[in-house]
């Protein structure tokens, strides 16, 4: 009689590998099954083009920056992407003095400056609040940014949809 | 006895591939391979940096042979090139309402400058390839025996 040896499989190194393998390979689909839904739903609700406008007061001449139209606009908390520059104007900050009479003069401050910049982004949401990248906007809000020649805190002074 | 010749087998080729797969997808979804090839990219930069408003014996401390490196990053900036310690200005209406500048002889402005080895990329320029710096940037830097909170005036 033939004696049957019965094979014992025990659990080796290589299975372990396997497995490990086959459970680093599901949690990687499901993630980025997860992140394609998502991603998904978000590219169905979004695809409202929004302007809005960030001042940034009393930046010292001092500091030499640069803004330029396309620079990306990332907010710095949350390393959000914001949107981009569109168009940007820097003027003379003002100052308010007394006379001698008590009257209010205003007149250009000599060594600060006020820059405005506008950014384009989409964006979803509406009525004046709106949501980039998770990142909520809405007129009034202090936002820390950096553009690659700058890095400041500027308030949002108005969101408005753009008309194209 | 039975020895069990072990053969390198279609499975074992398998978990390999996937194994190299899965140590690439790594290296590419952080980035590795741009942050190693930016590294031979460095290039040396000066750094400007103000502080404002010091006391006189706290600029007093800062000179040519301080050593400095970043509080957060431990980044090591080294000896500043330039120095410079100036009264601190500051603006007051005249008779007339109009801005004039005066001279605060009570606090102290400092100004160094650092010549220091990175990366220029698209989102700014990177101190050691790892620390991104931007003018209007602010910032603590430390010394043996001064820590500085200044802003980044310029990079050149």
């Amino acid at each position: 009689m033939a004696k049957i040896k019965e094979k014992r499989k025990k659990f080796n190194f290589i299975d372990a590998i396997l497995l490990m393998v086959i459970l680093v390979l599901v949690a990687a689909f499901s993630y980025i099954g997860f992140k394609a839904y998502d991603n998904y739903f978000q590219k169905q609700a979004s695809g409202i083009p929004i302007k809005y406008q960030i001042l940034v007061e009393g930046v010292s001449n001092d500091i030499k920056y640069s803004v330029n139209k396309g620079d990306a606009v990332i907010e710095t908390a949350t390393l959000t992407s914001i949107g981009k520059v569109l168009e940007y104007s820097i003027t003379p900050s003002k100052f308010m003095g007394v006379d001698e009479n008590g009257n209010v003069v205003v007149n250009d401050h000599p060594s600060e400056s006020d820059i405005l910049i506008t950014v384009e982004v989409n964006a979803t949401g509406i009525g004046g609040t709106y949501d980039i990248n998770g990142y909520s906007i809405t007129a009034g809000k202090d936002l820390n940014f950096r553009i690659p020649g700058l890095r400041m805190q500027g308030k949002c002074i108005a969101v408005e949809e753009s008309d194209e | 006895m039975n020895n069990v010749k072990k053969r390198f087998n279609i499975i074992d080729f398998v978990v390999i591939i996937v194994v190299i797969g899965c140590i690439a997808g790594v290296a590419v979804r952080y980035n590795f391979v741009n942050r190693i090839i930016a590294l031979d990219e460095s290039e040396s930069v000066t750094v400007f940096f103000m502080a404002k408003e010091l006391s006189p014996e706290l600029a007093a401390t800062v000179n040519k042979k301080s050593e400095f490196y970043c509080d957060a990053t431990n980044n090591y900036l080294g000896n500043p090139e330039t120095v410079a310690v100036i009264n601190s200005k500051f603006v007051y209406s005249d008779n007339e309402g109009r801005p004039q500048s005066g001279i605060n002889e009570l606090k102290k402005d400092l100004r160094m400058s650092f010549d220091v080895m990175g990366v220029k990329g698209e989102n700014g320029f990177l101190l050691n390839g790892t620390q991104l710096l931007i003018p209007g940037g602010e910032m603590v830097i430390k010394s043996n025996s001064t820590q500085l909170s200044v802003i980044i005036t310029e990079i050149r």
